[in-house]
């Protein structure tokens, strides 16, 4: 029998794997992988996400504000303190400074209030989530009220009501991917991970 | 099942016998092979198929092992200065007959650092150059405890074969 120790390990190497690992090992790293991942992926990227959309939004609103201030002077008073849309569901303030856009403006408003609570319904098991929507959405809904005490005040209504249509349009599609992530989110937890596990490998 | 288990039932036991045959100890090799599928699995998006996923576990394996090692208070680098073991008749490793089971056994036997050298050698597939790296000593010292621990190994396989 002439053979060295190196090819006699080569030859049977497969049977050198012989030992099992318990059976709970599995448990464990699913539990380490189950606490740490989906959570922090998902919150994190799609909220950074908006965030930052929300962002641009709410400087271009303000960009706006600028200019129609820049144009009829500085004369703002008091800014008006008014509920937010997305809180009061108060669907008159373009129907009453500028009634030829109601009809626009009231199928987004109700297409707002609709989504808002189908978000807080879904949103239910995920607070954290549903904090970092709300704090978008106010952001937005900030630079809505701005635009909105302007509007009250200043000759170039116009542009300043079509700025307000657009803030709100952009409230409700906000809301709209809102939903989309709720909705993935709360998907990806019923799956029992399997579908972002799929995807992330 | 997900794609994770899938991963886990197609690595775990080589990963596992790894981490065994380094360090000895079920219990330290069953919390090695634990984190490591939960860092691979949490860091997948930093792999990018640089290797095969299974080359790339089996590193994060070896790697903690060594680490678990050293924690042990194993300097490797001690090996460098340990003197030579007294001169007995080098052995001719092919006049032993080899058995599976008689290599785990005299491995496990053998003291932490030539366990690990022989086995990442032996074992693992990696050459001297890369079990340099791993252990951060010279590739010299690599051979010498190559050599040494191989020696040690086959004196105690040739002791079981004189008790057969």
């Amino acid at each position: 029998m002439s053979r060295k120790l190196k090819d006699f390990i080569d030859e049977n190497r497969r049977a050198f794997d012989d030992e099992l690992p318990a059976a709970s090992a599995w448990q464990q790293i699913e539990k380490t992988i189950g606490a740490k991942k989906p959570v922090k992926r998902i919150s994190a990227r799609s909220i950074y996400k908006w965030s930052a959309a929300a962002a641009v939004f709410f400087i271009l609103a303000t960009g706006i504000y600028f200019i129609v201030t820049g144009e009829n002077g500085n004369n703002n008073g008091t800014v008006e303190t008014l509920n937010p849309v997305i809180n009061s569901g108060n669907n008159a303030d373009i129907d009453r400074m500028a009634p030829e856009y109601a009809a626009e403006a009231k199928k987004i408003y109700q297409s707002i209030e609709l989504q808002q609570q189908q978000l807080k319904q879904m949103a239910k098991g995920q607070p954290q989530l549903y904090s970092q929507f709300a704090q978008d959405l106010a952001a937005l809904d900030s630079s809505y009220r701005v635009l909105k005490a302007q509007a009250i005040q200043t000759p170039s209504r116009e542009i300043l009501i079509k700025a307000m249509l657009l803030n709100l349009q952009l409230q409700a599609e906000l809301l709209g991917k809102q939903l989309l992530i709720i909705q993935e989110f709360n998907n990806n937890k019923t799956d029992n991970d399997e579908k972002s596990n799929n995807r992330s490998i | 099942m997900s794609a994770y288990r899938l991963l886990y039932e197609r690595y775990a036991k080589a990963m596992y016998n790894t981490a065994l045959r380094i360090t000895a100890n079920p219990a330290d090799s069953e919390d090695i092979l634990q984190e490591a599928f939960a860092d691979a699995f949490l860091q997948l998006r930093s792999f990018e198929n640089k290797a095969t996923f299974g080359a790339w576990l089996k590193q994060i394996v070896v790697y903690k092992s060594i680490a678990l090692l050293k924690k042990r208070k194993l300097v490797f680098t001690d090996l460098e200065i340990a003197p030579a073991p007294e001169q007995e008749n080098v052995i001719d490793e092919s006049e032993i007959e080899y058995s599976v089971a008689g290599i785990k056994k005299a491995i496990s036997e053998l003291p932490d650092g030539y366990r690990a050298v022989l086995t990442l050698y032996l074992l693992e597939g990696y050459d001297h150059e890369e079990i340099a790296d791993i252990l951060h000593i010279s590739q010299s010292t690599v051979r010498t405890q190559y050599k040494r621990g191989k020696q040690r190994l086959l004196q105690s396989l040739k002791k079981e074969d004189a008790h057969e």
